[in-house]
């Protein structure tokens, strides 16, 4: 076991630009996002000796930033493979591999969204080539990410009104970030007369398509107080994988998926506290409900009460429980992957310095998703070394 | 992304099945459990004793939506259903349901369902399934 606080963020930023970026690929977003972060970290490319990169070809990624890394992590599963590799670095680094890890991220899922991506679904011969792709339709990521919901809603009465509330809340975090694309404030009536993307999902409850990039440094805690940054300590972290491909038929439980629980429980047992511990929390929400079965799954509130504990204003602004406080994926950014923004977003809370602070806070838990119901990680930083 | 479904070595029986309208799917002899995707490894008991069998094609509606956007690959215009179904034998699947009217109402959580196939467009003959109604 690793003591929790170990290990701490010491630089993280974004790509310069998030949004529309129609004069980068997802490489040139990757590389921005990269460089911001060394700049933040006052390090050089040569002080990195450990670079993770999901999606992208990490061996191009280590040439183009003049990187000769002793280790190198490409696990591309999805979303959440960014909170995986900040798993995967800090053992690395724990067993000496390396002292300095990079993580970077960067997704053209807008300007240039029909170029290659190392987490392509739908490979010939794939599973989800043959099983799923034929029937999922032309938008498959609410199609498939859908599919639990519409028994969700008739097991435990979810309403389409506290489905929309997901987004309202939301949009009200996003109306305090200057960097988010949808800053106006909306409304349940308005939510729900926004045009059907795959029933129950409209497009008010589905994320953006963005362009972003942005990365991360990791080392020992010991060495954190040397940046010129405040460090971000890890506290704990966990990680499951039920299946790969696409669709979430072949999920053991999809209404209450065990990797969901198995993560939540080991971040929470790794980091050694307990759900009230939690000031900040970022569920990755690629649609309106991801955030609903994210709440329960990890803990937070018992199955079948994630829709009226949001409709309650729990998670808005003033909350007792400040959730996607950049406006999430619906409202702030999405560009496919969005699991590192998610985290950037907790470093910048832990710092101090995010556009809508949620004052006094002092934990945040990051949970992200990976493929559709396939996989899924957690961490939990601090901004106190414990 | 190639979309047209290319059968490989261990799930080309199940596509010669889907040719002659039958639903077959493997069972493991050792631990008696049908599973799916098509694999020569049992997924519950890692044995290699598994065989095909042809299934009732009986099922039951888990979940779904009913997707806005028009699917040119089988030239499907909206709205149709994109639909998790529960075989009788125990696996889970993605389909669609036809024969059905393609609205909340009409497609019911738990609703019986049997097999059903359809071609679209240039594709190979698909497993769908329909409203079982009275037969049981
Ligand atoms: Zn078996």
């Amino acid at each position: 076991m690793i003591k929790p606080g170990s290990f701490a963020i010491v630089g993280a930023a974004e790509s310069t630009d998030i949004g529309t970026v129609p004069h980068l690929s997802s490489t040139g977003l990757a590389l921005d996002g990269a460089v911001n972060a060394l700049n933040d970290a006052g390090l050089k490319a040569s002080d990195i000796d450990g670079l993770a990169v999901g999606h992208l070809p990490v061996g191009n990624m280590a040439q183009q930033l003049g990187i000769y890394p002793r280790w190198v992590d490409g696990t591309s599963i999805g979303g959440c493979s960014w909170i995986y590799h900040l798993r995967s670095a800090i053992a690395a680094i724990n067993a000496g591999y390396c002292s300095t890890v990079l993580i970077v991220y960067g997704e053209s899922g807008r300007s240039h969204a029909t170029l290659p991506n190392a987490y392509d679904v739908g490979r010939p011969g794939s599973i989800e080539q043959q099983f799923d792709i034929a029937y999922a339709g032309a938008n498959l990521s609410a199609t498939l990410f859908g599919q639990p919901l519409a028994r969700y809603m008739a097991t435990h009465g979810l309403t389409e009104a506290q489905l929309a509330m997901v987004a309202v809340a939301q949009r009200e975090w996003a109306a305090k970030n200057p960097r988010a694309k949808l800053k106006t404030p909306t409304s349940v009536d308005e939510v729900l007369a926004s045009p059907m993307i795959a029933w129950p999902i409209r497009r008010a409850m589905t994320c953006l398509v963005s362009d972003a990039g942005g990365a991360m440094i990791v080392t020992s805690a010991e060495r954190a107080r040397d940046f010129p940054t405040r460090p971000v300590y890890v506290l704990g972290s966990g990680s499951a994988m039920e299946n790969g491909g696409c669709s979430p038929a072949g999920t053991r439980n999809p209404m209450e998926p065990d990797f969901i629980r198995t993560s939540g429980r080991e971040a929470f047992a790794s980091a050694g506290l307990t759900h009230a511990d939690i000031d900040h929390l970022m569920i990755y929400d690629a649609f309106a409900h991801n955030p609903i079965f994210g709440l329960e799954g990890l803990g937070f509130v018992p199955t079948g009460e994630a829709g009226g504990f949001i409709e309650a204003g729990h998670t808005r602004p003033g909350g007792v429980l400040p959730m996607n406080t950049n406006g999430g994926g619906l409202a702030y950014a999405h560009s496919g992957a969005y699991g590192m923004l998610c985290m950037l977003e907790a470093v910048r809370q832990m710092r101090g310095q995010a556009a809508a602070q949620v004052s006094g806070a002092r934990t945040s838990l990051v949970h992200g998703w990976g493929g559709f119901w396939s996989a899924c990680a957690t961490v939990i930083f601090a901004n106190e070394r414990p | 992304m190639s979309l047209l479904p290319r059968a490989l070595p261990e799930t080309q029986s199940f596509w010669d099945g889907a040719e002659s309208e039958r639903l077959r799917i493997q069972r493991c002899a050792d631990c008696g459990r049908h599973y799916f995707p098509p694999a020569p490894v049992c997924p519950f008991c890692t044995s290699r004793e598994v065989a095909w069998e042809d299934l009732s094609g009986r099922a039951t509606l888990y979940s779904f939506v009913i997707t806005a956007s028009p699917w040119p690959l089988w030239n499907l215009a909206p709205p149709f259903s994109v639909a998790t179904i529960a075989l009788e034998e125990g696996p889970r699947l993605l389909s669609t349901v036809v024969d059905c009217e393609q609205t909340p109402e009409a497609l019911k959580i738990d609703m019986p369902l049997v097999a059903a196939w359809r071609t679209f467009g240039d594709g190979p003959k698909l497993l769908c399934f329909r409203p079982a109604g009275d037969v049981s």
